[in-house]
């Protein structure tokens, strides 16, 4: 069953490449108010807004994009990252609006050369949790089934999605708020009345027949929606208004909200009757991310794998990547280093990023040039190898990468690599053996060489005597 | 060395008592065995480990000469191979491969017979589109598809604020705030176009190609290459239609017959001719060609153009709505209206080489002809006139006669010549009867043909000796 019948030329259209190139998505906002004022038009937004587009040497020699008009030669051909983003196909001005894509082109080059893989936000405030404490040992990937759907099942899973009907309270601003109250809310109203009608004559029959069970009698009829009373119903709503956390429940699952994060009291008195441990949305804090919590930046499970040397064989740790200090540790937050085009807090803990007075475990480790003032000497700043562990998308669609410290050896190894330092002996190996026989002959030849002098002092042939 | 040194060397074989036979085979075979995996490492190879050797210890040799005296008495060993076998690159020696041993030079033949018979298998790697391709073999109207055009970006219009509603009817619709043209239509209207120049090709008419464009110049030229037509890729010369007798007064003609080759004879035409206008122009940016197409109306020249969102369509006759921005869509449409015209054209010569002939003179040519034909006619006639009135004395039927001929030579094309010489051979017959007069008009006669009068000269001479004898006589 397919959609309306068309042309063949409009089905060839439809296919076609200008056609599928997807809507722009908006300008994102300004996330720090103070940085705001010296944004820039062309410095590079936190996420691509518009497909990168390129087009083969030899088409592209010929101004031909595959678009309304040729490109000029001068600007599309005198680059080396030959990546573009289309604005407008056609403007008033009878030209194609277009700018130069690279940034976001070679900003997704290099984030998937780090090979991160994406996870789903880690909560730092779930600490007595057990599951969470669990996994935190390891970051769990965007695409697990269990959490990587966005269909309504019906069941407390559901909260683990990541699309939701129903918007975020928290992030409405007042004006949308009573907007939704009035446009998609009170409407709803006898629905959800007679939704919660339906739910107290499961509830009555529940509890009767439960009744019935413990004192060995037959179960009683159904209470059907008819049988309850206005005044029955009235009551059940005035309970529903205390019972906070059911009302909640019941109102978010109606219009399929999006979870909001809990407080840890309601969340705990609420689910310590149910059996079933609750999952808890990994996107409660921060609110459901506008699209897919990978981005699409990279679609890699998991970081769990070994790399393989060519010479040293299997790796232990990945190779690190290079980091440049580009802000120093400001009073409590931590320094920000630029790893591949991302800005990323330095890995937390004792290492060389965290200067740490006082302590007897940082005596022995220096601490990192520009962590503590911003390193003017250096050429470029100050740089210090880091691993990146793991990254989220955060739901203004900044990319949050972690980083951890990178191991010595694969430092070293990754230094080799890039020609700084020499540790592979290419030579033929010589395995030292302190032996007894070496030291014995060192000594049987000064033993001899003695005897010799002792032979040339009696026959008093010595050189050293020839000459005078 | 002495005879114990020896004796520890090589222990039990230089010793003993002379050995039987077969304890001499049985020796032999050992012997090659312990070769085999003896290792020869120092020069001082033991062809058979004795326990003496063994617990011998190395003797320091102190001279070169004792040294020296020590690797003869080693090479003078049978038992064993001291010197080391000279053996070449591992390449250069035969290998075993498989169940065969193969030296170098088969193993290179082997190879080559394998990628002999193997170099037809596999896959080839071609390149499907070639973007110099559509200048160098435009396809043909046949060929054109609705993805072909689509590759070439013609659906692309303009802007949805830019357009002409007049275009309505061959948009599709609106995509990324650009009008799309429908294929269908672009299609549609190029096969009939190229209908039209391959027609107008067939029946021998003057196409001109437009393209004023930055880069169209390499399209605009291989079209009218490919169509036996004219190119224009700079401005247009405003009034070159219109005002053509001025403009192109300095241009020359070609007449030419119907297998395209020049004619001679036609020097007084083609100084008198009017400039020639189009018998069709393809315009392929109509928006700065205006007064081209303006002056084609005007002038009811047919015309094609492409017809882009904001393009007016009734500025040409024949519209191809299309995007006129892409080079590669402009290429691919005046391809195809190139190689139309090419069809038509040789469609043409083959008529014409069969006797059809698809295409008639032009009104001011033929007029001229006629003209011309009147012309010598009247001539001829001005000389009859004159001959006429010279010669007296002609007889009734000789007259009829005169007559008879000079309109037969008018319907059976009797040539000048040989009237003129039957007409010398009457004169001939007659000479008594010209008189002095006939002698005086004859002088005046300055624009005859040469031959005319060279035949007539004939005819003076013989007056003048009548007239001689006459005055002779009188």
């Amino acid at each position: 069953m397919s959609g309306r019948a068309v042309s063949p030329g409009g089905a060839l259209l439809r296919t076609s490449r200008m056609f599928s190139i997807p809507k722009p998505l908006p300008e994102p906002p300004s996330t720090n108010l103070h940085i705001g004022d010296h944004k820039s038009a062309t410095m590079t937004r936190p996420y691509p807004q518009h497909q990168s587009i390129t087009s083969p040497l030899a088409s592209r020699e010929k101004g031909d994009w595959g678009l309304k008009r040729p490109f000029p030669l001068k600007s599309t051909m005198a680059t080396s990252t030959p990546y573009i983003r289309i604005k407008q196909v056609d403007t008033v001005e009878n030209v194609t609006n277009f700018a130069s894509a690279a940034d976001h082109s070679l900003s997704l080059e290099k984030f998937q050369e780090l090979r991160v893989a994406m996870s789903v936000p880690f909560n730092p405030d779930k600490k007595s949790h057990s599951a969470s404490t669990r996994s935190e040992l390891w970051h769990k990937s965007v695409f697990e089934e269990d959490m990587d759907f966005t269909e309504f099942k019906g069941g407390r899973g559901d909260d683990r999605r990541w699309k939701f009907q129903g918007p975020w309270l928290a992030r409405m601003t007042e004006g949308e708020f009573v907007e939704y109250l009035n446009k998609k809310v009170r409407p709803k109203r006898a629905h959800f009345r007679a939704l919660l009608k339906q739910k107290l004559a499961d509830d009555i029959t529940t509890s009767q027949n439960k009744v019935a069970l413990d004192e060995g009698r037959e179960a009683p009829p159904k209470v059907e929606v008819r049988d309850i009373t206005e005044a029955q119903f009235t009551d059940y709503l005035r309970a529903l208004r205390n019972d906070r956390v059911t009302l909640y429940a019941l109102v978010s699952k109606f219009l399929d909200l999006a979870p909001l994060g809990q407080p840890v009291g309601i969340i705990h008195a609420f689910w310590a009757d149910r059996d079933s441990v609750a999952p808890d949305s990994p996107y409660g804090k921060s609110g459901p991310p506008p699209s897919h919590p990978s981005a699409g930046i990279s679609y890699l499970r998991t970081n769990a794998f070994m790399e393989n040397h060519p010479v040293y064989g299997p790796q232990g740790k990945r190779a690190p990547a290079l980091a440049r200090v580009v802000y120093p540790k400001t009073g409590p937050m931590p320094p920000k280093l630029g790893v591949g085009g991302f800005v990323a807090d330095a890995p937390s803990g004792d290492n060389e990023f965290n200067p740490r007075y006082g302590s007897r475990m940082s005596v022995n480790k220096g601490v990192l040039n520009g962590i503590t003032h911003l390193d003017t000497t250096t050429f470029g700043g100050a740089k210090a190898y880091v691993e990146a562990s793991t990254a989220t998308v955060d739901p203004s669609g900044k990319v949050v990468l972690r980083l951890r410290e990178a191991d010595p050896e694969a430092q070293v190894i990754a230094r080799e690599s890039r020609g700084l330092t020499e540790i592979y002996n290419d030579g033929p190996t010589k395995s030292y053996v302190p032996s007894e026989q070496s030291r014995q002959q060192s000594t049987r030849v000064s033993d001899e060489a003695r005897l010799n002098r002792v032979a040339d002092e009696v026959l008093g042939e010595s050189s050293r005597f020839d000459k005078p | 060395m002495n005879v114990q040194s020896a004796a520890v060397r090589h222990g039990r074989r230089a010793l003993s008592s002379p050995l039987p036979r077969a304890a001499l085979r049985q020796l032999s075979t050992d012997l090659k065995t312990t070769t085999a995996t003896a290792t020869t490492s120092n020069g001082q190879s033991q062809a058979w480990p004795s326990p003496q050797a063994a617990a011998a210890p190395p003797k320091i040799v102190s001279s070169a000469k004792k040294k020296q005296k020590i690797v003869e008495e080693v090479i003078m060993t049978l038992g064993a191979n001291s010197s080391q076998e000279h053996h070449g690159v591992a390449w250069t020696k035969p290998h075993q491969k498989g169940s065969q041993t193969l030296t170098p030079a088969q193993q290179y033949a082997e190879f080559l017979r394998i990628q002999r018979n193997t170099r037809s298998l596999g896959s080839d790697v071609e390149k499907r589109y070639v973007p110099t391709e559509i200048i160098s073999n435009p396809p043909r109207p046949e060929d054109i598809t609705l993805e072909l055009l689509m590759a070439s970006q013609t659906h692309m219009g303009h802007n949805t604020s830019l357009w002409n509603p007049a275009n309505s009817r061959y948009i599709y619709g609106v995509r990324q705030g650009i009008h799309i043209i429908s294929l269908e239509t672009t299609a549609a209207h190029l096969r009939r176009a190229a209908r039209v120049v391959e027609e107008v090709a067939y029946r021998g008419g003057i196409i001109l190609f437009v393209g004023t464009r930055k880069g169209q110049m390499e399209i605009v030229t291989k079209a009218s290459e490919l169509a036996g037509a004219y190119h224009l890729f700079t401005k247009w010369t405003p009034g070159a239609i219109t005002n053509r007798d001025v403009i192109l007064r300095m241009q020359g003609t070609r007449v030419v017959d119907h297998l395209d080759r020049e004619l001679d004879g036609f020097d007084m035409f083609k100084g008198t001719a009017r400039p020639l206008m189009p018998d069709l122009v393809v315009c392929l940016n109509p928006l700065e060609n205006y007064t081209l197409l303006y002056e084609c109306g005007l002038k009811n020249i047919p015309t094609i153009g492409v017809i882009d969102t904001n393009a007016d369509p009734s500025w040409v006759t024949y519209t191809i709505p299309a995007n006129d921005d892409s080079l590669r869509s402009m290429a691919l449409v005046a391809g195809v209206l190139g190689r139309a015209g090419e069809a038509g054209q040789k469609r043409r010569l083959q008529d014409a080489a069969r006797g059809e002939i698809s295409w008639e003179t032009s009104p001011e040519l033929s007029r001229h002809m006629r003209k011309e034909v009147q012309a010598a006619v009247t001539k001829r006639k001005e000389v009859m006139g004159q001959m006429q009135s010279n010669i007296q004395g002609f007889t009734d039927e000789e007259m009829k006669l005169l007559r008879s001929q000079y309109l037969g030579e008018q319907q059976q094309e009797v040539s000048e010549d040989d009237l003129v010489n039957m007409l010398g051979q009457t004169v001939a017959a007659e000479p008594e009867a010209s008189s002095e007069q006939a002698a005086s008009s004859e002088w005046t006669m300055g624009v005859m043909l040469g031959s005319i009068e060279a035949q007539l000269r004939g005819v003076q001479e013989s007056a003048a000796e009548i007239e001689k004898a006459v005055k002779g006589s009188s």
